[in-house]
């Protein structure tokens, strides 16, 4: 628990109910979960004084649409961790998605993005360590 | 070319027509005029000049008749001899008042009447010589008859003189006939010549403007049309021209039906791309009703009528889930990705992939491959889900369990040439007409939860091969499904 405490997400959906309920479920999980509608908000989060540790995301994005933030995105913190919980499968392999870790369906269960969130910030972790 | 100045071909012809047919009554007016003046020439030489030339021949005649006479009654003494000279007289003076009758010109007139003093003074004088012989004074009218005889030679001189101007008169006129006969004919040769020459110029006209177009263009149909006999090139340009006309029609037509199919598929195109919209935008909400569910079913303490309700109503979720995600996925484009291969390895690895549904389904499937088969280039993977929806479709129809027979094979379809065919065969409750004539279309289903869209999905990828889908069903009797796909041809 204290290591996932150490841990801040950012939840983008256009969806608040989405949000809502991943912030409530992935805070259950000891995450400081916080929370974006729009694409601006994700960057307004990124430029703050402390910019969250992995982006969960969908491409549904209002304002601009999330492969364009995705590219921005990596123009500004690079080796961001990013995990795509999205309905668009197909865009798995676009060129502005190389970045991404893992592409997860979006469903009514949340534990595969439970899963692969924990998964990708220990890769990242121990990646970070060796 | 050097028609071009000339107006249009139709003018260009009227105008040579009517030429030429003015030239022909030019010719024949002229040739009119020329031969009734002719006529009253040769009128006039026969009623004036031949008469005038008889009156005068007759007048010598007479003349010549006189002589004699005198001397004969000097011999004898006979009357009968003065009667005949008065008889000669008589006839002297008919002559001569026929030939006035004849209304000469004015030079004959005055010989006339040079003669008929000269001949006045002739018979006076031989009256006095017969009077002198009468009263038996021969002497001096022997004396006196020689002077009568030299009257009458210069008498006959004239007469003779008369009948020369005649002939004079007669030569002169043939003259002018004969002019005039020349005349006509250098106008009707030159008439002739123009004739010719305008009828050679109408005749290349209709050849270089309008024969040989014709027989271009008859020869360039028939380079489209090997049917077009040779012979009359109009007739075969009319006949090409019917044919290009209904060609024309069938073209036209079918622009209107392909028009009509156009703008069919536009419409349809624009509803598929709001239907993809709608979809995705239900997609969201319903993603999260479905979370909202997930987190009630781990905390719910639900009697067993709540807990009934709670299970339709994420079935029914679930159910307008998958809907929604075949939509999607059968809507979205995607390129295929054909390889070469042997379609008989697709089957067997659907075969392998479904092993455990068709257990679950108490299905037993009799499928031999064939080694013979030729290559076709397609999409395995979409291949695959061509005999996955088939094969679960077929499973889902036996409820109790069933046989399913594959079966695949070389044939030659028409439009498609060398084909592979392949037969998927259930000994299920088959459909009935009216469901066979449905079952290929999107949202038919006669499953409780089917989506309707399987059929439509394995139809149209088999139609993105170039193949074809067919059913062949009767309730009661089991159901195929024929694919036919094109085979790869072999150089």
């Amino acid at each position: 628990m204290e290591m996932k405490n150490a841990f801040t997400l950012l939840v983008a959906d256009s969806n608040p109910y989405v949000r809502s309920f991943l912030q409530r479920e992935l805070a259950g999980e000891g995450y400081q979960v916080r929370v974006a509608g729009t694409s601006k908000e994700i960057f307004n989060c990124f430029r703050s004084g402390c910019p969250p540790d992995l982006l969960v995301m969908d491409l549904d994005m209002p304002v601009k649409i999330g492969l364009e933030v995705l590219r921005r995105l990596y123009n500004l913190v690079p080796r961001i961790p990013v995990v795509v919980y999205t309905h668009h499968m197909e865009y798995d392999h676009h060129a502005d998605a190389q970045g991404v870790d893992i592409f997860i369906e979006k469903n009514g269960n949340p534990i595969p993005l439970k899963n692969a969130i924990a998964d990708v910030l220990h890769s990242h972790h121990t990646h970070c360590i060796e | 070319m050097r028609w071009k100045g000339l107006g249009s071909l139709k003018s260009r012809v009227f105008l040579n027509i009517f030429l030429m047919m003015a030239l022909t009554l030019v010719m024949g007016a002229t040739i009119i005029w020329y031969g009734s003046q002719f006529s009253k020439m040769v009128d006039d030489l026969v009623d004036e000049d031949i008469a005038a030339l008889q009156a005068a021949r007759g007048l010598q005649t007479a003349l010549a008749n006189h002589k004699g006479f005198a001397t004969y009654y000097f011999l004898d003494g006979d009357p009968k001899w003065l009667e005949q000279l008065r008889a000669q007289r008589r006839n002297f003076r008919k002559c001569l008042k026929e030939a006035y009758t004849l209304d000469p010109k004015l030079e004959l007139k005055r010989l006339l009447s040079q003669i008929e003093n000269h001949y006045q003074n002739y018979i006076q004088s031989k009256d006095t010589v017969i009077a002198l012989y009468k009263s038996g004074r021969r002497e001096i009218g022997e004396k006196q008859h020689w002077e009568v005889r030299s009257q009458f030679f210069e008498l006959n001189d004239l007469c003779q003189n008369y009948e020369e101007r005649i002939h004079q008169n007669i030569l002169e006129t043939r003259r002018v006939i004969h002019k005039n006969f020349h005349r006509v004919s250098a106008i009707a040769l030159s008439l002739i010549v123009t004739a010719l020459v305008l009828g050679i110029l109408l005749g290349i006209m209709l050849v270089t403007q309008v024969l040989a177009p014709i027989r271009r263009l008859t020869k360039e149909a028939a380079t489209f049309d090997d049917s077009v006999p040779e012979g009359n090139e109009v007739s075969a340009l009319s006949r090409r021209m019917r044919g290009l006309m209904e060609d024309m029609d069938r073209t036209r037509n079918e622009l209107q039906q392909s028009k009509e199919l156009l703008m069919n598929s536009e419409k349809m195109a624009l509803v598929g791309k709001l239907a993809t919209e709608v979809a995705h935008s239900i997609r969201n909400p319903m993603t999260s009703i479905n979370m909202r569910l997930f987190s009630l079913a781990r905390s719910l303490d639900l009697n067993k009528t709540q807990s009934e309700d709670f299970d339709v109503v994420s079935e029914e979720m679930r159910r307008l889930d998958n809907i929604v995600r075949n939509f999607l996925e059968f809507s979205r484009p995607h390129k295929l990705q054909k390889q070469r291969f042997d379609i008989c390895d697709v089957i067997n690895m659907t075969l392998e992939l479904l092993s455990y549904r068709l257990k679950l389904h108490a299905v037993t499937v009799k499928w031999a491959s064939n080694n013979d088969l030729p290559m076709i280039e397609a999409d395995p993977e979409l291949l695959k889900e061509v005999f996955v929806n088939l094969l679960v479709n077929a499973c889902e129809a036996m409820e109790n369990g069933g046989e399913i027979e594959i079966a695949a094979e070389e044939g030659g379809v028409k439009n498609l040439g060398r084909a592979v065919i392949v037969r998927v065969m259930d000994n299920g409750p088959g459909m009935s007409e009216e469901v066979q004539a449905r079952v290929l279309e999107p949202f038919e289903t006669t499953k409780a939860d089917g989506t309707g869209l399987g059929l439509f999905i394995v139809v149209r990828i088999v139609e993105e091969h170039g193949g074809m889908l067919n059913v062949i069903s009767a309730e009661g009797e089991g159901t195929t499904f024929v694919i036919t796909l094109p085979a790869v041809e072999e150089k």
